[in-house]
């Protein structure tokens, strides 16, 4: 992958180094040696937890890409909090009352939430709030008014899809045979509803919202570029454009030790919240 | 009405409005049930015996469903235009139903402690402790072994059996007026059957229940019923007590009904016979035939019947037949 | 009598024991055989929905027509101008032009023009290969299937976007790089699901009775799983191509899709972005609000067909 893109070292050098100076920086960064030495020598170090130094910034990749964890996990943490709250009683209203004006119009404003590109959603977001109304500041990150924008817009597309799948989910619960047991044994309805429909729609959707925190996190990237959010998602796509590769490796490690942990606790979630998994003999 | 009349049904319709056209589910029913008696209720699938008893409690969706004309009157009351908390109330504590497939009728992420529970502590106002003992007790009355520990299982850890007996506590845990068995033992073994059929005959005596019976199966009948209507197309085709039901039908369909049971020792013959069935098909309830519903079918059809769609007729002391045929 | 169906649409009585009839206009239908013309004709959304799509292909299609500037042009001493409608708007460029007064407008029939492209192109490539390796693996079995369905997991468990970033950013931007990229991340879906339909189907008689008559198993495959397949697929597709549309956009505005040289609405969100503090906000809605419609449209097209090919709901069966 290193070389494959171009000659790194040509690329980060200022345009009128010498042929001398290029070959000095390239051994100084090890450049130099055969291809699987520098594989070797990476393994080594990987597994000592040092994966390298990045070109640019000169100091360790990982301690660098695991310094911006934190902002983004804090925006992803925010923008699935604001999605699940606000969708579950929308979903949940919406699937009680299919076909009413509000079942259609917040199938509606979820259509347009699941079609508008979420950067575009991201800047609109700024034009209004930031640059019209300067109600909220556009970048940086700091206050809870700053988190608020990146984070907003950066929910809209999930807020959308669970908001349908919410709906979906209780339209069907609804229709199962033990709801009509419920109802004949006298129960109110609104237990029948928030008691035994709601926990079968959850199981299901739980899963599904975790699977979406991996997705969340890729979108980050996006947002935290319109944002200006000092998040790793942002140091990834400044690495992508300087080319400087340790720090690109550092990001695609902890990025995917990231997923395969949320995977594993989703799982467990799961086996924890549907009894009929919980006692397979 | 008399004074152990536990319900009366009268001139019951009702229509469903689909993309297929209107179907008449429940064609013109009138019945009794008097208290500790067994009421059997026999017609093939889309006969409208399961509608007309999920009208008693409400539970049929009103769009796309409608009731066309008809009262059910129980104490006095009309069930199906009692206001909502009206219902409520005698859901599950003066008038019970159980269905017919206990695994899908059981809510799956919920203990069966708890779901039997429910109905002491909304009908009865227990608290929880209460409830949970309450609920011990009547699996234990169901003959559900170690009940203790099944209180904390999931309907997904029993039998089909066992799940049955527990709707059947669930029923029964407010000593309820009338049960409603919408066939409660056709998913279950031949052998479970018998058991399940025992314990609600137990009830019944114990509680002087009234029960109605929905069933295809003409051996349940013989066994539980006391007074039987045969149904077809959403209408009453015969009805009468048992004995007469079994030793003189007079309806061709119930004739053909009987008949269609497979026999294995008749005296003196080897049974290599052919098993008889009813020629056709059902009718959709959308696109019922002209005049007799079941003429199409009938082997004993005359032209007459296609004109003239029969009414109700007592025939012989208690026992009423729709059929132009019969004198 | 049956007033159930509302809008234009209004039902008649059916002859004495027919299905019942409904009148859109003029014409006469029958819902409970035409289910698809008749879940269409019943939400003025689709029915919108529709028209939308139909304008903005036809609009993409005939670009080189009815643009009215070249939407790579640079006129430096037209930069920054507000739409027709505003103060200093000039009606040449109906929606603005951007910081190197290249018109929005333009861009936009252009962008749409890629965007469609690219989703059509890859959508169908991914439509096949993820056809292809659907059936073996839902036909052949044992290792075949485990790999290709290993393969499928792997790929589904990341987020598109990610895997796409990388390629590109390895790869460098470029028009045919990015659909051969977005091909190779979108077959896994298509995959799976198509497996999911053999493995269903297989069971089924006539496959037996078709293996009974001699026929091959590559005959038997093609022919009559096929043939079931198609429909998830349809499905599967109205979902996929919206999905491909914003990715192409995202890289397109992260600078990874296509060259700079090609129209594109991510890319003129992204010229927007540069400038949005300048009040000049047109230059980054408009491509956003192209986007939406285009992406809007067949979504709900996508909803409709799912409810219009999907077995018969409970409800409309009578008891």
């Amino acid at each position: 992958m290193l070389h494959a893109a171009g000659d790194p070292v040509a690329i980060l050098m200022p345009p009128d180094a010498t042929v001398e100076q290029i070959d000095q920086m390239r051994r100084q960064l090890g450049l130099d040696r055969p291809l699987y030495v520098q594989y070797g020598r990476f393994l080594l170090r990987a597994m000592k937890g040092d994966l390298g130094v990045s070109y640019y910034h000169g100091v360790p990749a990982l301690r660098l890409v695991l310094q911006r964890l934190p902002a983004s996990l804090e925006l992803v943490v925010a923008a699935m909090l604001i999605s699940v709250i606000l969708a579950l009683p929308l979903g949940i209203w919406a699937g009680l009352r299919p076909r009413t004006l509000l079942d259609k119009s917040s199938l509606l404003m979820s259509l347009a939430g699941i079609s508008a590109p979420p950067f575009w959603i991201g800047i609109v977001c700024i034009l209004i709030f930031s640059v019209e109304l300067k109600w909220l500041p556009s970048s940086g990150r700091g206050t809870f008014a700053h988190i608020l924008l990146p984070a907003g817009s950066l929910a809209v597309y999930r807020l959308a899809l669970f908001i349908r799948l919410i709906r979906a989910g209780m339209m069907d619960v609804l229709s199962q045979d033990y709801i009509r047991t419920a109802r004949a044994k006298g129960l109110p309805e609104r237990f029948v509803v928030y008691k035994h429909a709601l926990k079968n729609t959850l199981i299901p959707f739980v899963t599904i919202a975790g699977m979406q925190m991996g997705s969340l996190l890729a979108g980050a990237i996006v947002t935290e570029k319109v944002f200006a959010w000092p998040g790793m998602g942002r140091l990834f796509l400044d690495s992508i454009g300087k080319m400087d590769f340790p720090v690109i490796i550092a990001w695609t490690i902890v990025t995917a030790a990231i997923f395969l942990s949320i995977n594993t606790i989703i799982d467990i979630l799961y086996v924890w919240m549907d009894p009929r998994i919980r006692h397979d003999y | 009405m008399r004074s152990d009349e536990l319900l009366k049904i009268d001139d019951l319709h009702i229509h469903f409005h689909t993309l297929l056209g209107t179907v008449k589910a429940v064609n013109g029913v009138r019945l009794k049930l008097r208290q500790g008696s067994t009421l059997g209720v026999v017609g093939e699938s889309g006969s409208g015996k399961s509608v007309m008893a999920m009208s008693l409690l409400q539970l049929i969706p009103m769009p796309p469903g409608k009731l066309v004309a008809g009262r059910a009157l129980f104490y006095g009351k009309d069930l199906l235009q009692m206001t909502v908390p009206e219902i409520r109330e005698v859901r599950g504590n003066r008038i019970s139903m159980i269905f017919q497939e206990p695994m899908t009728s059981l809510n799956p992420v919920f203990t069966i402690g708890d779901q039997i529970g429910e109905s002491f502590r909304f009908h009865r106002g227990f608290n929880k402790t209460d409830a949970v003992k309450k609920s011990v007790e009547m699996l234990e009355m169901v003959g559900i072994p170690a009940p203790q520990k099944r209180i904390k299982e999931y309907p997904h850890q029993l039998s089909g059996g066992m799940r049955q007996r527990a709707m059947i506590a669930m029923a029964l845990s407010c000593e309820p007026d009338i049960l409603i068995a919408d066939e409660p033992t056709t998913a279950l073994d031949v052998t479970v059957q018998a058991q399940i059929l025992d314990l609600m005959k137990i009830f019944q005596d114990r509680i002087h229940m009234g029960i109605i019976m929905i069933t295809h199966n003409l051996g349940v009948i013989a066994e539980t019923a006391d007074d039987v209507i045969v149904m077809y197309c959403g209408r009453i085709v015969e009805s009468a007590d048992v004995d007469q039901i079994f030793h003189n039908p007079l309806h061709p369909y119930t004739r053909m009904l009987l008949q269609s049971i497979p026999r294995l020792f008749i005296e003196g013959v080897r049974g290599h016979d052919r098993l008889k069935e009813i020629p056709g098909m059902v009718p959709g309830l959308h696109e019922l035939p002209r005049g007799c519903d079941f003429h199409p079918r009938c082997n004993q059809t005359e032209p007459a019947c296609r004109k003239h769609a029969p009414e109700l007729r007592e025939v012989e002391p208690g026992h009423f037949v729709a059929c132009d045929l019969v004198k | 009598m049956f007033g159930w169906i509302r809008g234009f649409a209004m039902t008649t009585n059916g002859p004495l024991n027919g299905l019942p009839r409904a009148r859109f206009l003029k014409w006469e239908y029958t819902p409970a055989e035409n289910r698809i013309l008749h879940t269409f004709l019943s939400s003025y959304i689709t029915m919108a929905a529709v028209a939308v799509l139909i304008l903005l292909v036809v609009c993409a299609i005939l670009a080189p027509v009815i643009v009215p500037v070249d939407p790579v042009l640079q006129t430096l001493s037209a930069r920054l101008k507000p739409p027709a409608w505003m103060e200093g708007g000039v009606s040449s460029y109906l929606l603005g032009t951007d910081r190197l007064g290249r018109d929005v407008f333009s861009n936009i029939i252009y962008g749409l023009r890629i965007s469609l492209l690219v989703a059509t192109l890859s959508v169908a490539f991914s439509l096949v290969i993820g056809l292809s390796l659907g059936l073996i693996a839902g036909y052949a079995r044992g290792f075949w299937e485990s790999l290709i369905m290993r393969a499928v997991d792997i790929q589904l468990s990341l987020p598109l976007i990610l895997v796409a970033l990388c390629f590109m950013a390895i790869f460098g931007a470029g028009l045919y790089k990015m659909i051969f990229v977005l091909a190779v991340v979108g077959w896994a879906e298509y995959a799976r699901t198509v497996r999911g339909t053999v493995l269903s189907i297989r069971e089924k008689e006539y496959v037996e009775a078709a293996k009974a008559l001699g026929f091959g198993p590559i005959t038997i495959m093609f022919k009559y799983l096929l043939i079931n397949s198609i429909t998830p697929v349809i499905i599967l597709s109205a979902v996929q191509v919206p999905r491909v549309i914003i990715l192409e956009a995202t890289l397109s505005f992260l600078g990874l899709g296509v060259p700079v040289t090609t129209p594109s609405l991510g890319l003129s969100i992204a010229r927007g972005y540069q400038v949005l503090f300048s009040g000049a906000w047109w230059a980054s809605v408009f491509p956003g609000v192209a986007l939406m419609f285009l992406t809007g449209a067949i979504n709900v097209i996508g909803d409709w067909l799912r409810d219009a090919l999907e077995p018969k709901s409970r409800e409309a069966a009578g008891r």
